[in-house]
């Protein structure tokens, strides 16, 4: 593996996991307001 | 006809790095990596904390931040061209960052001067909401991260000059 994949790979991973992160952070109360609302 | 041959010959051989250059570029290549690495860390963590956990950032913050940002993309595009002359230019905002940062921890501690203190209106720079998992707390970290940040840069500019 190239340093240059490696930079690339990181990015993608970093915003991969911060983009999981947020939406496990917002979305984490989701199931119960669905129940809720059934 | 000769000559020119010879030259041609010793120019391509200057121009061919050798083994311990390559190991020089390796480690600068590394040094450089770790350095991305904790701002790319550090700007995220921000951007969660800011974005989607909702904390307002203080005014401290807000300085802090513009001197991590550009870090973390000028040594990314460092890290994928190998290019260690970027010392010159992340070095600089990694010593005002640190300089800010701890500032920052002194208001936070109470060893500064409440009118040292520039968040006067917003979020308070000194409140307790200033932590992370479970009350670590913000300005030190930022600390450690452009200190390391600096450390690290300042290995790649001996690297070079050695």
């Amino acid at each position: 593996m190239t340093r240059r994949t490696l930079v690339v790979l990181t990015v993608v991973i970093a915003l991969s996991v911060f983009a999981a992160a947020g939406m496990w952070f917002t979305g984490k109360d989701m199931p119960t307001k669905r129940r809720d609302r059934s | 006809m000769n000559k020119t041959r010879t030259k041609r010959r010793q120019g391509a051989v200057a121009a061919s790095p050798s083994a311990g250059a390559v190991l020089e570029n390796e480690e600068i290549w590394k040094l450089l990596f770790a350095a991305w690495l904790i701002a790319l860390g550090s700007t995220l963590s921000v951007l969660f904390i800011g974005e989607i956990m909702g904390q307002t950032p203080c005014v401290l913050c807000w300085y802090q931040r513009a001197f991590m940002f550009p870090l973390t993309v000028i040594l990314g595009i460092a890290c994928f061209r190998t290019d260690g002359a970027v010392w010159r230019y992340g070095m600089p905002l990694a010593v005002i960052g640190a300089a800010i940062a701890i500032w920052h921890t002194l208001v936070f501690t109470g060893v500064a001067p409440t009118a040292l203190e520039p968040c006067g209106q917003g979020p308070s720079c000194s409140s307790e909401n200033m932590t992370i998992l479970g009350g670590l707390p913000l300005p030190p970290l930022a600390v450690g991260a452009f200190g390391t940040i600096a450390v690290l840069l300042h290995l790649v500019r001996k690297r070079i000059n050695s």
